[in-house]
């Protein structure tokens, strides 16, 4: 019983992809996009809040940081009975490694904190796994959760 | 969708999410402020490392003025990324539920 059971969820997957436009607007694409995916998948309210501030962090990068570039971004997301992977393809860019930033200085008092870089901190906060890759024009970050049991 | 005003005692409230797209519309309600006052994220479901730029430099103009910003009702997935981002240091957080 157990066993049969076991069986029937390993091979439970959820998959999705999407196109989207290199504009900040397109984040509300990605919002329903993500909101379908976890009610299929059964994702946690606090899991489904860390994959769309990791997916956000990760876009805006792209967006920010390749301003010339105009083609779309690709984005997959593929849950399995135990995590989530999401992996943010950027065709056309220039090498770009956001896992590179350095991280903030979190710990210092406001007068001598300074603004920016926590997109990609807290992103490798919030991910399991976050990494990126560059062959041949395209950029590849990959996001990995883990889910909540 | 994210919503952003000012009662007429001065507390701001947010709603929905606040995302990279709404940098603008919270810039414009809160570059105006320049005297202490209360935001309330009791109908905020989400923020995002745009939404805390704004915050943070919200609270650093104030503070050069001896003013400052406290938030209340942050639900438990933002105060999880406040505490990340070790924003309970710069912010006080009042009336929060735990967890």
């Amino acid at each position: 019983m157990h066993a049969e059971r076991a069986m029937a969820e390993s091979t439970e997957r959820t998959r999705m992809e999407r196109e989207i436009t290199r504009d900040l607007n397109s984040l509300e694409h990605i919002t329903v996009m993500l909101d379908e995916f976890s009610r299929e998948h059964r994702i946690s309210d606090a899991d489904r809040f860390s994959l769309a501030l990791a997916i956000e962090e990760i876009i805006t990068n792209i967006i920010r940081h390749q301003p010339k570039n105009n083609s779309a971004i690709h984005v997959r997301m593929n849950g399995s009975v135990d995590r989530v992977v999401i992996t943010i393809e950027d065709p056309e860019s220039v090498f770009f490694d956001p896992t590179a930033a350095k991280d903030p200085k979190v710990d210092l008092p406001i007068e001598e904190r300074k603004p920016g870089g926590l997109g990609i901190f807290l992103t490798k906060r919030v991910m399991d796994e976050v990494r990126y890759e560059f062959h041949e024009g395209t950029g590849t970050t990959t996001l990995v959760k883990r889910l909540e049991s | 969708m994210f919503a952003i005003s000012q009662d007429e005692d001065g507390t701001v409230k947010l709603a929905g999410r606040f995302d990279a797209a709404q940098v603008n519309a919270a810039q414009e309600v809160l570059s105006k402020i320049t005297s202490s006052c209360v935001i309330d994220f009791k109908d905020l479901d989400y923020i995002s490392s745009a939404g805390l730029g704004i915050l943070f430099a919200t609270q650093k103009r104030l503070k050069e003025a001896n003013q400052k910003l406290t938030l209340k009702n942050l639900n438990s997935h933002i105060r999880d990324i406040f505490r990340i981002a070790r924003f309970d240091l710069i912010f006080d957080l009042a009336d929060s539920p735990k967890g």
